[in-house]
C-alpha cells in the first residue's frame, strides 16, 4: 500500500499502488493537454518514486528468467516513462514561460497552493538568471544603451489560455458559462453530465481541471 | 540600400530537423561566430537600425532554444563539431543549464533522483517474448494472460 499524508492536516490517505498510478496518469494527461503549468503534484511524484524504488529492489532479488520478473520490469518501465514524461512536460512549460511562471509564484498569496515544487522553483530562477545573463552579454552588449534593458516579461509570450481542450467530466457540473465565439452569438450555459465529453476553451474550465472535476483527454 | 553582407533572402528560414543537428546551430549567414555577427550588425551603415538589432536579439534567443534542445538530444557532453559553432557565452549558458538540470533531477524522490532525459519514448512492446517450459504456461495461456507467439 502506498500512503501519503498531509502533515498539516494529519490525514493519511491510503491508496493502492494501482490507484496511485491512476492518479499519476491523470496528472500526466492534464499536464500534457493544458496550455499552462498546473499545480504541482509533488506528493504523487514522491509516492511513485518510492513505489518504483520498491519495485526495483524486488526485481534485484528475483530469479533471473522468472516470468513475473519480466512482467514487473515492463511495469516499472511503463511507470517510469509516464513519470518522466510528466516531469519533462512541466519543465518544458517552466522554460517556455519562465518569466510568467516566476511572477505567478512571487505574487502568490499565503496558503494558496504552489504551482512549482521547491526544486522546480530553484530551477526556474536559475534558468531566468542564466538566460538574462546571456542576453545581456551577447545580444545587448553591442547595441546602444537605450536597448540594453530587456523586459523578459514582455518579450516572452504567455500561454494561450483560449486554446481548445478535450475533456471528460468526472463530477457533474451545472451552468458552465460558455463565451460567444462570434459577435452575433450570446453567452449560454451548459451542464456537464458525468462521463460526458466536451471540446471547449481551456479558460472556461481551468478551475475544474484544478479541482479534478474534469479530466483532460 | 542593399546590405551586401546579408546573403539570405528576407523571409527565408533555415529549417531545423533532428538529423541536421550541426546545421541547427549554424548562424543563418553561414558564419561560425555569433559575436562577430552581432557586432557587425551594430556598426552599420545606418545609425541604430532597430530592426536589425531586434533580429539579432531574437536570433540569439532562438539559438539558445536550439542549444537547450541539444542537451536533451545529445546528453551533457556535446560533440566537438557542435561546440565549434557556439560562442563562449553560449557554451557558458549550456554549462549552467545542464548543471541546473542535473541538480533538479538529483532532487527527485528520496535517493539518487531520476534521470528524466531517459525514457523519452513509451516502452515499445506490450507483448514480451519469453521462453517458458510449456507446462508452466498452459494455465496462463488458458487464462488469457499469455499468448503463444510463433515467430
Amino acid at each position: 500500500m502506498a500512503g501519503f499524508s498531509d502533515s498539516e492536516d494529519e490525514s493519511q490517505e491510503l491508496m493502492t499502488p494501482a490507484q496511485l498510478i491512476g492518479k499519476l496518469e491523470e496528472a500526466w494527461l492534464n499536464e500534457k493537454f493544458a496550455p499552462e503549468l498546473l499545480e504541482n503534484k509533488s506528493e504523487i511524484v514522491e509516492c511513485v518514486m518510492e513505489q518504483l524504488n520498491h519495485m526495483e529492489e524486488n526485481l534485484q532479488r528475483s530469479k533471473k528468467g522468472d516470468l513475473r520478473a519480466t512482467i514487473h520490469r515492463m511495469e516499472t518501465e511503463r511507470i517510469r516513462y509516464v513519470l518522466s514524461s510528466y516531469l519533462r512536460c512541466r519543465l518544458q512549460k517552466i522554460e517556455k514561460y519562465f518569466p510568467h511562471v516566476l511572477e505567478k509564484e512571487k505574487s502568490r498569496a499565503e496558503g494558496e497552493p504552489s504551482y512549482l515544487s521547491p526544486e522546480e522553483y530553484a530551477f526556474a530562477k536559475e534558468y531566468y538568471a542564466n538566460t538574462e545573463t546571456f542576453l545581456k552579454n551577447v545580444a545587448l552588449k553591442n547595441m546602444p544603451a537605450n536597448l540594453q534593458t530587456v523586459d523578459l516579461g514582455k518579450s516572452v509570450p504567455k500561454p494561450n489560455l483560449d486554446s481548445f481542450v478535450f475533456l471528460r467530466v468526472k463530477e457533474r457540473q451545472e451552468n458552465i458559462l460558455v463565451e460567444p465565439e462570434t459577435d452575433d452569438q450570446r453567452e449560454y450555459a451548459v451542464d456537464f453530465e458525468e462521463g460526458s465529453q466536451h471540446l471547449i476553451r481551456y479558460r472556461t474550465v481551468a478551475p475544474l481541471v484544478a479541482s479534478g472535476a474534469v479530466q483532460l483527454i | 540600400m542593399e546590405d551586401h553582407r546579408n546573403h539570405r533572402k528576407e523571409g527565408s528560414c533555415h529549417r531545423i530537423g533532428w538529423s541536421s543537428a550541426v546545421s541547427a546551430v549554424e548562424w543563418p549567414n553561414g558564419g561560425g561566430s555569433l559575436m562577430v555577427e552581432v557586432s557587425s550588425l551594430s556598426t552599420n551603415f545606418w545609425p541604430h537600425n532597430a530592426f536589425q538589432e531586434e533580429k539579432a536579439a531574437v536570433s540569439s534567443y532562438d539559438r539558445l532554444l536550439r542549444i537547450r534542445a541539444l542537451r536533451w538530444e545529445y546528453g551533457s557532453v556535446l560533440p566537438t563539431a557542435i561546440r565549434f559553432h557556439m560562442c563562449a557565452e553560449e557554451l557558458e549558458w549550456f554549462n549552467q543549464y545542464k548543471k541546473s538540470l542535473a541538480t533538479y533531477m538529483r532532487s527527485l524522490g528520496g535517493e539518487g533522483g531520476l534521470d528524466i532525459t531517459q525514457d523519452m519514448k513509451p516502452p515499445k512492446s506490450l507483448y514480451i517474448e519469453h521462453f517458458l517450459p510449456r507446462w508452466k504456461c498452459e494455465q496462463l495461456i488458458r487464462q488469457g494472460v499469455l499468448e503463444h507467439v510463433l515467430s
